[in-house]
């Protein structure tokens, strides 16, 4: 799978995939110092979504998804299907 | 190696403690400031065991952090509870580490600057 040209689409893509499948999903950023470069992946296995940058601006970003995805893996919540409103209640939105 | 049997996730690489994982993600983002790869992988669980302890089952969720050079690995739980905390803490290694990534050039005063007030 190619990679998304713009972080907001995947963005969006990777929380609409986590929410769509929480205990398959993971999500993961490769640093390669030689090239300068980070690669963001969120998959379940069957869908990837990939995301390169080699720009230091976007640390605040991957900062933020990150942040997204800590709080939903971390949730305590009885049922999945309970965590985007539980997300939402925390404060982040899809 | 973390592998899945009917959902039961049985972890057998080092698990450690959230601040070794942290001063170890550290090193290892250190060692390969030359040459290869270091990933960073999360994941939601909800029913694991581990190798040390295979008796005990846990069923409450944890995010499973996991880094790796493509030799070593090691990984570490976070609970809902600690999330914030080492949200802080890995940024702030994986910000000072990433230092190959390029700064925007500020771009040069431009020729169309403001007039200057006058009187």
């Amino acid at each position: 799978m190619g990679y998304i040209e713009t972080w907001d689409e995947f963005a969006a893509q990777a929380h609409e995939l986590f929410l769509r499948a929480p205990l398959k999903t993971r999500y993961s950023f490769k640093y390669r110092a030689k090239d300068g470069q980070l690669v963001l992946k969120v998959t379940d296995d069957r869908t990837c979504l990939k995301f390169k940058t080699d720009q230091r601006s976007d640390l605040r970003r991957i900062e933020i998804l990150t942040d997204w995805m800590m709080t939903g893996m971390s949730l305590p919540v009885e049922n999945d299907n309970d965590l985007e409103s539980r997300l939402a209640a925390e404060g982040f939105s899809r | 190696v973390l592998f899945r049997v009917e959902y039961l996730w049985v972890i057998s690489m080092p698990l450690m403690e959230s601040h070794v994982f942290l001063t170890e993600l550290g090193r290892m983002y250190e060692r390969k400031r030359e040459n290869g790869s270091v990933w960073v992988t999360m994941k939601r669980i909800r029913r694991w065991r581990t190798d040390e302890d295979p008796k005990t089952i846990h069923e409450e969720p944890r995010c499973i952090v996991r880094a790796t050079d493509g030799k070593k690995s090691f990984s570490c739980l976070i609970t809902a509870r600690e999330r914030i905390q080492f949200h802080s803490e890995i940024m702030t290694i994986v910000r000072a580490s990433t230092d190959a990534l390029k700064r925007k050039k500020k771009t040069a005063p431009s020729s169309r600057s403001k007039k200057p007030k006058t009187g």
